[in-house]
């Protein structure tokens, strides 16, 4: 081998595609590391705002998952409990709230068997299957 | 089982081998061992995707290093890539931001193993050294422990332990 290649690289030289390639692996993982802490409170909300929603503490729940919106608005699971905890109250008034915010994901069919038994019957029309591709 | 091309899969999974070409770069300056040549990616069919010539270890201990450093290397950048994506991937409008770090992390973890030649390497010197010492046992217990393991990735061995070192993290903080 050494007599095939007698001079040694240089140690801890790279290429710079090599250097470019790590450097970006870097930055993605920073970016992400940034942003973990705030992700992993809004998951632990998430959790705590179900569980609420399961003891049917529907004020908390509804709080908890407003402010794991507040960092991730596009959550799908915060948008659907959400709306769930809104049909589940007692007030109707908050079931075109409820509406709106499902205006915004696709449900798939685990989440359709949950919402028809807490959404009002008037609202189920409003609904419609698509078949995936 | 479906059956794909090696050369299809490294150049789907390259980052990985980059990062497995980078350790044992590293791991050999590290140990003070001369390094003559070093690929860290081609498209080859058939071939080799990435190596690292370098000169024989002094002793057991750098030999070790230089092959199982790798290991180390690729299987922490999986976990911790994955990681950090996941949250990503269950808050996000967008779950494809994720994707360039769940690629590069799975791509890592499916090159973690040391290659055949690598052992093969590892024997020899064990060979040379001609000892019964327990870094020695080690070493040949991690050589043909890998040797298995080469032969289990025809069974999709390589992705399952990478999915399984992806998941295991997420698991630990109750995020699936």
């Amino acid at each position: 081998m050494s007599e095939k290649n007698p001079e040694p690289l240089p140690p801890h030289t790279y290429p710079i595609g090599i250097k470019i390639f790590f450097v970006t692996i870097i930055g993605f993982f920073f970016y992400a590391l940034v942003l973990l802490p705030s992700h992993l409170i809004t998951l632990n909300k998430i959790d705590q705002a179900n569980a609420a929603f399961n003891k049917k503490e529907f004020q908390q729940a509804e709080s908890l998952y407003q402010s794991a919106l507040n960092v991730a608005p596009n959550s799908h699971e915060a948008i659907f409990g959400k709306a769930k905890t809104l049909f589940a109250n007692s007030d109707p008034n908050d079931d075109e709230h409820a509406m709106v915010l499902l205006s915004t994901i696709t449900l798939d069919e685990g989440d359709w068997a949950e919402l028809v038994q807490i959404m009002p019957q008037e609202y189920q029309q409003y609904f419609s299957t698509v078949e995936a591709n | 089982m479906i059956i794909i091309p090696g050369f299809v899969i490294s150049a789907l999974t390259f980052p990985g081998i980059i990062i497995h070409e980078i350790a044992h770069r590293f791991f050999a300056d590290l140990a003070g061992v001369p390094v003559y040549a070093v690929k860290y990616y081609q498209f080859d069919f058939g071939g080799k995707a990435g190596y690292v010539i370098h000169g024989q270890p002094t002793n057991l201990k750098d030999s070790l290093l230089i092959s199982v450093g790798p290991l180390l290397v690729n299987t922490l950048l999986c976990s911790l890539l994955t990681f950090v994506a996941f949250p990503m991937f269950l808050l996000s409008k967008n779950p494809l931001v994720a994707l360039p770090l769940v690629w590069i992390g799975l791509s890592s973890g499916m090159h973690a193993f040391p290659s055949n030649h690598d052992m093969d390497v590892l024997v020899a010197e064990t060979k040379r050294l001609h000892k019964s010492t327990p870094l020695n046992l080690l070493a040949l217990l991690f050589s043909w422990l890998f040797k298995i393991v080469n032969l289990l990735q025809f069974f999709w061995f390589d992705a399952i332990y990478a999915i399984f070192v992806a998941l295991a993290l997420p698991m630990l903080f109750r995020l699936t």
